[in-house]
């Protein structure tokens, strides 16, 4: 090819056609012209081999031509093609954009700090809680106010492998709880002095999955009876101050509020709702020597905001040894019913038990809130109880409001009335008269 | 005088068009689909699909049909598509769902479904994650892994 364009005139417009052209006229010129110069075989032969020779490069030439004509890598750029080009230049630009923000996320998430890692768990979430109350307390012979609450609580949860988890709940509570210092115990509010320090582990389970129908959890747990003992937490309560059947924190005034043992729990979807099981056994921390047993079973209508449950339970309260041999066994029964849909939030537990030991027991509450707005929520409860103490019925009717300034912060102002029921000189504990007491509470929880 | 009335007409026929024309536009809803990785087995009506997502979302179910763990992932709470999901599919506000969460944090440590910004980062964890599940605009569907199918789709 060099040697042929070597002869062909140096314009640079030629192009590799008119070069084909022109070699092929040279080579046939040649061709005629030889002849006439020479004569014979030989020479024939010769300028057969030159023709053939011709041929040869012209195909080579076509191929070449060929080959440059094809589109090859790049070609968008030399073709003209910008607009692909740019499209996925952009296209790339974008995907960069992702991958450097997710970097940022990262990096503010990480940032120079030390990474911390589990010793086995495959994952480990930490959070927890701070509590604090103020209370004021009027009664029929005085009043006293009092920040009577401060509770910091950690909660830690362990993924140690897909069907095994653990969770903690590690409470440090300074509290100071509202007594009356008068002979009846209901005129003259005062706060119990000194205030307690105490830190006890609330919750603290391993669980095993077998499926969303069957977990088994072991460890200490709380009891499934109910809504509020499962809500428990301040930062899930419109008021932190539960009702009054599972007061004292961790008493059994109607059913053990805390159980260690074991839970075993599940749940089965179908196309009408979700129908949610537990059953327990285990101990309560005042009474390690006898088991207590029960079961809660609720049912969640669909999308209708409806859950109905039922409850049953039974075991002793005391060990025999501390009350003289006596049996203090007893047997719970109790329902509950949820509504939760939009503005409306309606809680309502009922339970009554059959003691052995002491009158049967009797509680009951009924909690409508309402939402005004994403911050906004109020609410009243009416709460009765016979603790079967024959000290009298107790009911208490409370009004509070919530607020939400962000989701990890609730504000709380819950205002109470208390009405304790009088007693007769025919009660062992009587005569008791009939007495009333107000109170307020102001009450912040911090999630995070 | 008549033609200084004949181009306030028009002007105020051209103003009445364009404020038509303007909510019509910003009317048409955005769609937006639920995608799961390819291996789902999960089948059944558009009903029962919308069901198990929204229980698998709220982790109140925890696995697919065929006990593969269930990996669901959320979108940035500005997101149109987390919004959407929000209000079509789980039937919550935020807050609703804010104190879902506090609630089984505090129960039992469940968190709730970690956030992804981008579709495309998205379409790969779910396309890796045998369980996963996520919610993208429709148009953000062009040119994703084969390793993801879309379960059904939502409007805005």
């Amino acid at each position: 090819m060099k040697k042929i364009t070597a002869i062909l005139p140096t314009k640079k417009t030629a192009t590799p056609h008119r070069a084909i052209l022109l070699s092929l006229g040279l080579l046939l010129g040649s061709s005629i012209l030889t002849p006439a110069m020479a004569a014979g075989d030989e020479r024939l032969t010769a300028l057969e081999s030159k023709l053939n020779q011709a041929m040869n490069l012209i195909i080579s030439l076509q191929k070449e031509i060929g080959a440059l004509k094809k589109p090859t890598g790049g070609s968008d750029v030399k073709s003209g093609n910008m607009g692909k080009v740019v499209q996925t230049v952009q296209e790339n630009t974008e995907r960069l954009n992702d991958v450097e923000d997710l970097v940022l996320d990262l990096e503010d998430k990480t940032g120079s700090r030390a990474l911390v890692k589990a010793f086995d768990a495959l994952s480990i979430d930490i959070g927890g809680f701070l509590h604090s109350a103020v209370t004021y307390v009027d009664g029929e012979d005085g009043s006293a106010t009092s920040f009577n609450r401060q509770t910091f609580e950690l909660l830690l949860k362990a993924e140690l492998g897909q069907s095994w988890s653990a969770f903690i709940a590690q409470a440090f509570i300074r509290e100071s709880a509202p007594i009356f210092q008068d002979a009846e115990g209901r005129t003259d509010p005062t706060f119990r002095i000194p205030g307690a320090g105490i830190s006890p582990t609330v919750i603290a389970w391993a669980n095993y999955k077998s499926s969303d129908a069957l977990n088994i959890r072991l460890g200490r747990f709380i009891t499934p009876h109910g809504i509020i003992n499962v809500d428990h937490f301040p930062a899930a309560l419109l008021d932190p101050e539960q009702p009054q059947f599972l007061r004292p924190f961790g008493g059994q005034t109607i059913f053990a509020n805390f159980m260690t043992g074991v839970n075993i729990h599940g749940q089965k979807f179908s196309e009408g709702g979700t129908l949610k099981y537990d059953l327990y056994v285990g101990n309560f921390v005042g009474n390690p020597k006898n088991l207590n047993y029960g079961g809660r079973v609720a049912y969640n209508i669909g999308n209708s905001g409806i859950t109905i449950g039922a409850n049953i339970g039974g075991g002793r309260r005391t060990s025999a040894d501390a009350i003289g041999g006596a049996s203090s066994d007893y047997l719970l029964y109790g329902g509950d019913l949820l509504y939760d849909k939009g503005k409306i939030l309606w809680k309502s537990e009922l339970f009554v038990t059959d003691e052995d030991l002491g009158e049967d027991r009797l509680a009951f509450y009924t909690q409508p809130a309402y939402r005004i707005n994403d911050k906004w929520m109020a609410f009243y409860r009416f709460d009765f109880l016979d603790d079967g103490t024959g000290t009298g019925d107790k009911t208490e009717h409370a009004f509070g409001i919530n607020y939400r300034p962000i989701q990890s912060v609730v504000l709380r102002s819950v205002f109470t009335l208390k009405e304790f029921d009088g007693v007769d000189a025919s009660s062992p504990l009587g005569p008791l008269s009939e007495a009333n007491v107000n109170s307020l509470q102001l009450s912040a929880t911090f999630s995070f | 005088m008549k033609k200084n009335y004949f181009k306030i007409s028009c002007t105020m026929a051209l103003i009445t068009g364009l404020a038509l024309i303007t909510p019509t536009s910003q009317a048409i809803a955005a769609e937006f689909a639920v995608i799961v990785n390819a291996a789902n087995s999960m089948a059944g009506s558009e009903d029962e699909m919308r069901r198990q997502v929204k229980r698998i979302f709220m982790k109140q179910q925890s696995a697919w049909p065929g006990n593969v763990a269930a990996f669901p992932l959320d979108r940035s709470p500005t997101d149109a598509a987390h919004q959407a999901f929000l209000k079509n599919i789980l039937g919550k506000t935020t807050q609703e769902m804010a104190s879902h969460w506090l609630q089984v944090k505090q129960q039992q440590g469940t968190t709730p479904p970690r956030v992804v910004g981008a579709s495309r980062i998205l379409l790969r964890l779910v396309g890796k994650k045998e369980g996963g599940m996520g919610i993208v605009n429709v148009d953000d569907l062009a040119g994703a892994p084969t390793t993801i199918k879309v379960l059904f789709r939502f409007n805005d």
